[in-house]
């Protein structure tokens, strides 16, 4: 199944790149038109094409999820395996970062960031990631001590299994693929409701002409004419957070 | 003497998708005897002891039970197929007459109430006499004083099989079915826990069903030796008559008993 | 004297933990043993006797206070790269099945990984394949260790160990818990290799009946230290310590010997029977009897011992 939700995304994408500027293209005399054959789902009051702009919307919600994904997981999981790895002070001086900067508030971080780079998908991300790095960090570090605790390591060190093959084969990437992949999905669904979530507070999400599904929606907030124009992108909010959530899931006999 | 039998006669027990996993086991435990139930892993020996308690989670496709105890005889699996009503029979039974000694000793008891607190609830419940030192001694556990005031995870594994005993014959058990009781422990704990089984059965008429997959204790604790294999009883007869062993199956696991202790048995 | 080095030699291996705030608590005392290649030795106690930590110091995998191991006559290095390769062609056996295996990998990739990790004759992934239908798991080669049995995760750590085709074997409680049958099988796959100047094995365990069987010589240990040793075959004919008295009692051979009380403490100066040995005097309580040699390759550590 998640094979098959990687490959919708991947066609969408495409798709996305292709209509990059249909997705721009402002035709007034055509503001709020209902659905027809040109624009399967109408256009918005600025006379877009709403189902070309959800398209290349899909855009703005991947890059800054793969940008957040990959810093938390760049700086969180070398940080949580040395905690892991070496406890003792390393480990103490990790819980302490962590500590730090979980007290910040995300939102409130991201806000600052975009007030002061400007707000883009590339801000939103690493800012997310930064944010979202510790939890990655405390997670690698507890699976790590359990591992360590449970005799598997010191069996594989009796059996000749080198160090580094020990920590980076067996406890990062088998011990830890399935949670990191897990935090993953979890940290687009974030990156996603913090997008929606900035655009309402006041276009401090993706700025616009560039569409988002955050900003999409906010834009076409209490605008009378095509309903679609703002419908369809809150169902698409709705059904792809769901979707993260489903395929979150953990596989029944994976550990 | 009171009359105190139990006697299963024709077990079958299928799993939900119906395959067979006891066939037509029958055994009888007596009072003042101990029998031995002997057999490779997986040969549904624990099973069998959890389908006399009503606790195998499983379907009983045939079979009758009979408990006799003193005036009062309970035939649970006549309820059937009304598996509350048979849930309830097994509910008198449990405890009160059939006491369990499981394999891991400690993960009976109840873990944030000292050994003592746990006995006395028991014996009470029970109308029995409450003080815990009485029951541990009964069991075999000296130094009661000092027991009683212990946390389940401070008992040694000795000592915890010994407490499951105190709290059956605290209930009031007269028959005690031990599974593995021994495995993991070392060999004097085992035979100390064993010795305490076996005076039991001498000195109070309890009737004992030990379940062990070594048959090397059984001609010198058991009366009764029943051996089984893939869900079924092959052998049943007299303890010190291993050498009379027919069974394919019971020769094979003499035969390998044999050879990987050297010869003593 | 041969002139072969011993194909392990410990001396006065001493292992203490942290016990309380500042105390320290010796689980392994002065333990010394050796192996001759081919040799199977049975070391045996009660648990807590130090058995698990003896193998773990044994192997460099703890840090020992005092002693010296040699393997092969080579003395063991400093932690690290040179310890690794020192200890190569020495394996253990936990006695925990699952201890080797990780959850998350495929019987197959287990076995694949050991083959590479200990080179032999032939491709990694054939040898790999031999040794998983030798171990009868060819069928389930693309389990994961929570999908296979308690018996086959044991069999699959053993295959690991066997594909390293070491020289020395520590196997700590290999068998405990198995039936005949599958306590059989393992003993054939972890003694096949010796012979005069093949796998020595160190097998710890307390069935006594079995390691008697096994072994060449047996060795036994009372809190910490060595307190006897002998070869197998004179298992009750001796003047035994009354620890082994008291296990081949349990093991249903009557033996005569002084009764030992289970849950006594152990005491902490003077022998560590002392108050818990029926025979023991003043002299038990005072001083620690030591190690000695009674004459034909018999080691006994009491003052006085059972009668034959």
């Amino acid at each position: 199944m998640r094979a098959v939700a990687i490959v919708l995304l991947g066609l969408v994408l495409a798709l996305g790149l292709a209509w990059g500027a249909r997705a721009l293209e402002v035709i007034t005399p055509l503001a709020s038109a209902s659905p027809s054959l040109d624009a399967p789902l109408g256009r918005d009051h600025l006379g877009r094409d709403v189902l070309a702009r959800l398209v290349v919307g899909a855009w703005t919600f991947v890059t800054p999820g793969a940008l957040a994904c990959g810093v938390s997981l760049g700086i969180g999981v070398p940080i949580g395996a040395a905690a892991g790895w070496f406890g003792g002070l390393v480990a103490a001086g990790q819980r302490a970062l962590t500590a730090s900067v979980e007290s910040v508030p995300t939102l409130g971080l991201v806000c600052l960031g975009a007030a002061i780079f400007g707000p883009s998908p590339q801000v939103l991300g690493a800012l997310a990631g930064l944010a979202w790095a510790p939890r990655v960090a405390e997670a690698v570090r507890a699976r790590l001590e359990s591992l360590r605790q449970a005799e598997l390591v010191l069996a594989l060190e009796a059996h000749g299994v080198p160090p580094w093959r020990v920590l980076i084969h067996h406890l990062l990437w088998v011990g830890c693929r399935g949670l990191l992949l897990r935090q993953a999905l979890t940290l687009f669904a974030a990156v996603l409701t913090l997008e929606t979530t900035l655009s309402y507070l006041g276009d401090l999400g993706v700025a616009e002409p560039t569409p988002s599904w955050g900003n999409m929606l906010s834009f076409e907030w209490g605008i009378d004419g095509n309903p679609w124009a703002a419908a369809a992108p809150a169902l698409t909010l709705w059904i792809t957070c769901v979707a993260l959530a489903w395929l979150n899931e953990p596989e029944g006999r994976r550990g | 003497m009171a009359e105190r039998t139990l006697t299963l006669e024709g077990l079958h027990l299928a799993d939900p998708a119906g395959n067979p996993l006891l066939h037509g086991v029958s055994l009888q435990l007596t009072g003042g005897q101990l029998t031995a139930l002997v057999g490779a892993s997986g040969s549904g020996k624990s099973l069998t002891v959890r389908a006399l308690l009503g606790l195998s989670g499983l379907t009983v496709t045939a079979g009758r039970l009979s408990v006799h105890d003193g005036d009062r005889i309970t035939r649970p699996y006549d309820s059937l197929p009304n598996a509350a009503a048979v849930e309830r029979s097994f509910a008198t039974l449990r405890g009160a007459v059939l006491g369990w000694i499981p394999q891991d000793g400690r993960a009976a008891l109840d873990p944030l109430r000292e050994v003592g607190a746990q006995l006395t609830a028991v014996a009470r419940r029970a109308g029995h006499d409450p003080n815990p030192g009485r029951w541990l001694e009964r069991a075999g556990q000296r130094d009661a004083h000092r027991v009683s005031r212990l946390y389940p995870h401070e008992l040694s594994g000795g000592m915890a099989q010994r407490v499951n005993v105190a709290l059956a014959l605290a209930r009031g058990a007269r028959f005690l079915l031990a599974d593995e009781p021994t495995t993991g422990l070392d060999p004097t704990v085992q035979e100390a826990v064993l010795t305490t089984l076996r005076a039991l059965v001498d000195n109070e008429g309890v009737a004992v069903l030990l379940v062990t997959h070594d048959l090397r204790l059984v001609p010198r604790l058991a009366d009764t030796l029943l051996v089984m294999h893939a869900g079924e009883i092959v052998a049943d007869g007299p303890a010190k008559a291993l050498r009379d062993l027919t069974h394919p199956a019971a020769v094979a696991l003499r035969d390998a008993t044999a050879r990987v202790s050297g010869g003593w048995l | 004297m041969s002139a072969t080095p011993p194909r392990l030699a410990v001396s006065g291996l001493t292992v203490s933990f942290a016990a309380g705030l500042l105390g320290r608590r010796i689980v392994v005392d002065d333990v010394s043993l050796h192996l001759s290649p081919g040799e199977v030795v049975g070391l045996i106690g009660e648990s807590g006797s130090g058995k698990t930590t003896v193998a773990r110091a044994a192997l460099g995998l703890i840090a020992a206070d005092a002693g010296q191991v040699h393997l092969d006559g080579v003395a063991m290095p400093a932690p690290g790269a040179a310890r690794r390769a020192w200890r190569r062609g020495a394996q253990l056996v936990l006695q925990d099945p699952d201890g080797m295996l990780n959850p998350g990998m495929t019987a197959a990739e287990h076995l694949i990984e050991s083959a590479e990790l200990h080179p032999g004759e032939g491709q990694a992934k054939a040898r790999a394949e031999a040794m998983a239908a030798a171990m009868g798991l060819s069928a389930r080669v693309h389990a994961r260790p929570a999908e296979l049995s308690g018996g086959e995760r044991r069999r699959l750590g053993l295959g690991r160990v066997l594909l390293a085709s070491p020289r020395l074997i520590v196997a700590d409680e290999p068998t405990a818990g198995l039936d005949a049958h599958r306590k059989a099988e393992l003993l054939d796959l972890l003694l096949a290799g010796r012979g005069p100047s093949g796998r020595a094995v160190l097998l710890i365990s307390h069935d006594l009946p079995m390691v008697a069987w096994a072994c060449d010589r047996l060795l036994v240990m009372v809190q910490g230290r060595i307190v006897e040793g002998f070869p197998a075959r004179r298992l009750g004919q001796l003047r035994h310590h009354p620890f082994t008295a008291a296990a081949l009692r349990a093991a249903g051979r009557p033996t005569p010997g002084h009764a030992l009380n289970p849950e006594a403490e152990p005491s902490l100066r003077g022998c560590a029977l002392a108050r818990r040995c029926a025979g023991a005097t003043a002299r038990c309580t005072e001083e620690a009897p030591p190690l000695t040699d009674r004459g034909d390759d018999h080691l006994l550590a009491c003052h006085h011992p059972s009668a034959p």
